[in-house]
Formats: C-alpha cells, structure tokens, sequence
C-alpha cells in the first residue's frame, strides 16, 4: 500500500443499524497541516472523527497515520489526542492529574512527567491553577485544561470537536487565536471540526466541506469562498451567506453571455456559458460583491426592506424583482432608509453561475 | 411540577396567608410526630403508668436498662447489623458490574432486563415466600443468618442495580472516551473514572439497601426458628409480657425506638457527605 499523506483515509465508511452516516470518504493530510470539517448538523463530521480517533469501528475502509495502518488500533495507541466539545475533564481530579494522568499511565518517569506539565502549564497559563478541581474552573480555562491535556502527550495528531463552542464569542475569539498560535508553535498535524465560519476560515490550511456523510469539496479556505464547486458550499462559506437567483441562460455572444434573472431583467457577464445555452440555473452573488451606484451606471433597482448595522460593515436587506431578498454588504457610513429605492450593480466577475444539478459552471468541463 | 416563579406569592396571596401556612404546617407536623411523641412518652412508662393521662410524668428508664443489660437483646442486634451490612455489601459488589453494563453498554435485551428487575422489586414479599423456604431447606440455611442474607438479597439486588443503572447511564460519554484515549482498560475506567463520579449514588444505594434489611420482619420471623438467628423486627416482635392480660408496651416501645437509631446516625453521617458529593461532580 502506498501512502502519501501523514493521515489517510481509504474509502472510509460508517453505518449505523443499516443507515450510512459516513459515506465513502478518502482523504489525505499533510504533515503539519490544519484542516478543519465544516457541515451542517448531523451530516457525520464528530462520527469522522472519533473513527479517525480510534473510539468508533469502521464499517469498511483504511485509516493509516505516518504510514502505519491503525484501522484496527486501540485509540490509546494511534498516538493521537482528542479535545472534545464538553471538555471531558474528569471532575474529580485537580487539573495536575487531568493533564498526567494518561502519562501516569503510560508509566513515564516522574521527574518527565513534572517538567512536561509544568511546560505546557507555562505555555497554557495554568500555573496558577494545578491543584484546582475543574469545577472551580471558568470555561476558558477549563478548555485550556482540556487543551493542555491533549498537548502533554506530544501526540502525532490533533483532534478537535468544536472545542470553543461551549464559550462566549469573546473568549472564543481569544481561544481561536491561541489556539492559531499554538498550532504555529507545535506544528502538530490537526483535525478540527466546527460550526464557526471564522474558524474555520482563519485556522484552516484546508477545509473540508461534508455533507450527509460524503465530502462536498477540499480546498483551501480562499478557493471554497471564490470558487466553491456546488450551490451548497458557495451557501456554506461566508459569514452573510451568498445571494442566490433563478437565471435561463439566454445566449452565449462571442466572450460574452446574456442571462435573464428570474424571468424579468437580463445580465451580461464578461464570459462565454456554452454549455448551459438555453438552460435555466442559479446565479450566486455574495453580499459584498454588489455595489450601491447611482444614476445610470445602476444594473438594478430594489427597496431597502431592513437595515443590519455590524458596526463597520451594514447589511442591507433589499426586496429585488418580485420576491427576491437580497443581501448587500455596504462599507458607507450614510446609509440609506427602509422603505426607500436603491440602485445597484453586481460585480460581473464575481458571479457564480450554477447549473440544474447546482454544480458551478467551469469553461473546463464538459457535459 | 415547577411553577414559574411568583406565581405561588400570587396564588397565597388573597388569602390569610400566615394563618393557612399554620394549619398546614401544623397538620403535616401532627401527623408524623403524635405517634413518635406517644412512643418516646411511653417508653418511658412502666406497668399501671401506662394509661395515665398526665401528659409528663417523672421518666423511668427500667424499659432501657432492662433491655441493654439483656444479652439477647444485644445478640439480636449484632444479627441485625451483620445481616444488613452483608447484605448491603454483597448487593453493591454485584449491582455494580450489572449496572454498569446496563447504564453504559448497549446490547440487545437490555430494556427487558431493566422491566424484569424493576418487577422483581416490585413483588410483594409473600408471592415469593413459599419457593423461598424450600430452596432455604434445601440449602441448609434454615435458622441461620444466611437465610435472611440469601432472601434479603432477592430484593435488594434488582432494587440497586436499577437505582445504580440511572446513575452510570448520567455519566457523559465523553468521559469514557477521555479514559481510552488516556489508555485505560474498561476496568481502570470503571474504577478510577466512573466509581468515584457516582460514590453519592453508591452510598445512598447501600444506606437505603442498609435500611430495608434492618428493618425486614417478614424474612426474619419466617426464616428463623431459635435465638441464634434473630433479628431486631423479630425479637420485639416476640416480646410478650409474663402475664397474657397485659402488654408491655413500655419495653416495645423503647426496643422500638433503640431500634431505629442506627439508621438515624448512619443517615445523619452520610447525608452531608452524599450532598456534597453530588456537588463537586458538577462540571460545566
Ligand atoms: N452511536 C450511534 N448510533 C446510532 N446513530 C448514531 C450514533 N452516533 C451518531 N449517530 C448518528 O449519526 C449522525 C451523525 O452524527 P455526528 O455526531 O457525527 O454528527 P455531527 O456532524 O457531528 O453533528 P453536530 O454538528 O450536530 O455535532 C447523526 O444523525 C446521529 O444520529
Ligand atoms: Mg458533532
């Protein structure tokens, strides 16, 4: 068996009671790399995980970790170390023991065992807090319990399943970014799952999109959001999700093509759809690619239905054509009325034009 | 049923709430402590003094002393306590691993499992008493204390597993999984991880286990035939008075009452200890 990656999944699958929760996924990890799971709920990504960590059987398919195949492992020797959503600490031990006890375990000499965690008690900023039980914790810190507990074993892979879900958007921002820091400083190979759009876009090398057990598209944080490969991932990624609206497909003119929305206006994109002709699709335009412009360089026209304001960013909800509700993402300070007109462009590069099937239209592929 | 908040403030509120308050604490108090005042005062009487109806009288403690400084008396007890306390400890030793498999491992069977124990317990005491004296013969155990240990136990095991399946199947997953990514085997798991997180659920499981058997009569009267094998429900039972025209109500009462008291303290020792056992388990 040739392996490439530091983590490999072969055609990997789980079914429950008959009823296939993980469908078929393959899969390959770098050395180093930090690749989160996004899905929406129940479409398998913990399942993914804790297969991956030993603590669920395969229903078929090979999971190998540097080059060893570990399909059939105990979880304890696949040297992977796993942080879980509920934290998992064992409530009646101090926070000392949380983090030694799998070394006690493994039997490591004492004085390793006292200077492995009073590093990462250093580098966590536990210190303070060792023979405290997890109960007299904050959130914050017992997730760095939870971390550092992980990290005493050096394990060759991370696993994380929503860690930062359970805390408030403040400390989650301030976790998310030691955890960033963490990971450049460790270098370990890191599995993560989450709900967080800003998770996933800032920590991931690569994001793996899942749904209902199979994967949906694998690329880098950048390529998912310019060139997401189905409707569900350009509706997936982004924090104020794509617009989308019915097109046919008029006609394809030179380099141009001319598309009819939602059977009324018509837009000309600045490229050539031939395959689509005369097909009716979707257009995906996101919130900040279409610009409020005055007077006669305006596409469209709509009425502001509510006004979002984010701070510096305002989101506008504007009631286009019959019964479209789009998004747009303005950075201006002057912002305009319910109830009032509004005139606007989409950013002709930036559509994403999908087909029946909602696949995204590439000039490479053919039907 | 929890009401929200307020809503009982209002519901008292139009009505002379301190006097109803009163009455009602006062019948809920009545009720459970007239029997225990009339016992306490009666312990304390002897012969004739028994009828009288001056409500407080110069104590006599002849019913005490008598019992204490009777040999008997103290054997029965020591039955008692060995009885009980063995059977306590045999039924956590056994419900432990049965409740463990059926609060934290799935398999199939397991719903009809728990029904069958729940209606084990559930038996009345009687619909099992017959079959029980035979395999009791047959096993020699007839009037001595491993007969009321043996029967004792055929209520208190599906009592306790069941009780126990609640608590183990409360414990989150995680922390099983916590345990084998740490590299411990299902039995370190069960003893360094599970059993300390549910020591309030075993300690109440085995005071209430303690209890019930302490107090058994029904077993106790049937099973037993001399003094050797007596217990304390037994032997006041059987307390007569040398005279058949009158009943020494005086003794029972104070053999009663000495009675009760070792589950008093034992529940007075443990209580606090179980609360503040279920607190620190608290994580999140
Ligand atoms: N032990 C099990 N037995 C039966 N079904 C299970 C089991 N574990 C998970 N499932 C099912 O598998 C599906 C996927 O579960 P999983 O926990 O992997 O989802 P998830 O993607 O992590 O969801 P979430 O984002 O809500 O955590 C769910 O529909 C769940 O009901
Ligand atoms: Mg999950």
């Amino acid at each position: 068996m040739t392996v490439s990656g530091f983590l490999t999944l072969k055609n990997v699958r789980k079914a429950y009671h008959g009823k296939e929760i993980v469908k078929d996924i393959s899969l390959s990890v770098k050395q180093g790399e930090f690749v989160v799971f996004v899905g929406p709920s129940g479409c398998g990504k913990s399942t993914l995980l804790r297969m991956i960590a030993g603590l669920e059987t395969l229903s078929s398919g090979i999971v190998s970790i540097n080059g060893q195949e570990v399909t059939n492992v105990e979880a304890s020797k696949r040297g992977v170390a796993m942080v879980f959503q509920s934290y998992a600490l064992y409530p009646h031990m101090t926070v000392r023991r949380n983090m030694d006890f799998n070394l006690r375990i493994a039997k490591l000499p004492a004085h390793e065992i006292a200077e492995r965690i009073s590093e990462v008690a250093r580098i966590l900023r536990l210190e303070p807090y060792l023979e405290c039980k997890p109960g007299t914790l904050s959130g914050g810190q017992r997730q760095r319990v939870a971390i550092g507990r992980a990290i005493v074993r050096k394990p060759k892979l991370f696993l994380f399943d929503e860690p930062l879900s359970n805390l408030d958007a403040e400390l989650r921002n301030h976790m998310r970014i030691e955890l960033a820091t963490l990971h450049r400083k460790l270098g370990a190979t890191t599995l993560y799952v989450t709900h967080d759009q800003v998770e996933a876009m800032t920590l991931a090398d690569r994001i793996v999109v899942l749904r209902d057990g199979d994967i949906e598209q694998v690329g880098t944080p950048l390529e998912l959001y310019h060139t997401p490969r189905t409707l569900f991932v350009a509706g997936f990624i982004g924090s104020a999700s794509m617009n989308f609206i019915p097109l046919t497909l008029l006609k394809t003119d030179g380099n141009v093509s001319h598309l009819q929305l939602a059977n009324s206006v018509t837009l000309t994109l600045p490229s050539p759809l031939p395959r689509l002709e005369g097909q009716i699709g979707t257009l995906g335009i996101r919130p900040e690619d279409i610009r409020i412009t005055e007077g006669k360089d305006a596409m469209f026209q709509g009425t502001v239905l509510m006004v979002e304001h984010l701070g510096a960013l305002t989101l506008l909800h504007v009631r286009f054509l019959e019964d479209i509700t789009l998004k747009i993402q303005t950075t201006g300070s002057a912002s305009p009325r319910v109830g009032e007109a509004l005139s606007f462009s989409f950013l002709p590069d930036a559509c994403h034009v999908f087909d029946q099937d909602g696949l995204a239209y590439r000039a490479d592929t053919k039907h | 049923m929890r009401l929200p908040a307020g809503t009982e403030a209002y519901a008292v509120s139009h009505l002379p709430s301190s006097l109803w308050r009163w009455v009602i604490l006062s019948v809920a108090l009545l009720q459970p402590l007239l029997p225990l005042y009339w016992a306490l005062v009666t312990s304390f009487r002897k012969g004739s003094d028994l009828f009288s109806t001056v409500p407080f009288a110069p104590p006599s403690f002849e019913n005490y002393s008598g019992l204490l400084s009777n040999p008997t008396w103290w054997h029965d007890a020591a039955n008692s306590l060995i009885s009980a306390s063995a059977v306590a400890l045999i039924t956590l030793i056994l419900a432990i691993p049965a409740a463990y498999a059926l609060g934290r491992m799935s398999f199939q069977g397991r719903n009809t499992v728990l029904a069958l124990l729940l209606g084990c317990a559930m038996l009345p005491q009687i619909a099992i008493l017959s079959g029980l004296f035979t395999v009791i013969s047959k096993l020699g155990l007839y009037n001595r204390l491993g007969s009321l240990i043996f029967a004792d136990l055929f209520f208190a095991l599906p009592f306790a597993i069941w009780l126990l399946t609640g608590f183990f199947r409360d414990l989150p997953r995680d922390l099983d999984d916590a345990g084998r990514l740490d590299g411990c085997g299902i039995m370190r798991r069960i003893l360094i991880i599970h059993l300390p997180l549910v020591w309030p659920g075993l300690a109440a499981t085995g005071l209430l286990t303690f209890i019930n058997c302490w107090n058994e009569f029904l077993f106790g009267l049937t099973f037993t035939l001399s003094d050797s094998a007596r217990t304390l429900p037994v032997s006041i039972g059987l307390i007569s008075a040398p005279s058949r025209f009158e009943l020494p109500f005086g003794l029972i009462m104070a053999a009663s009452l000495l009675g009760t008291l070792p589950p008093i303290l034992l529940v007075l020792f443990f209580q606090r200890r179980i609360a503040a056992g279920l607190t620190a388990g608290a994580v999140k």
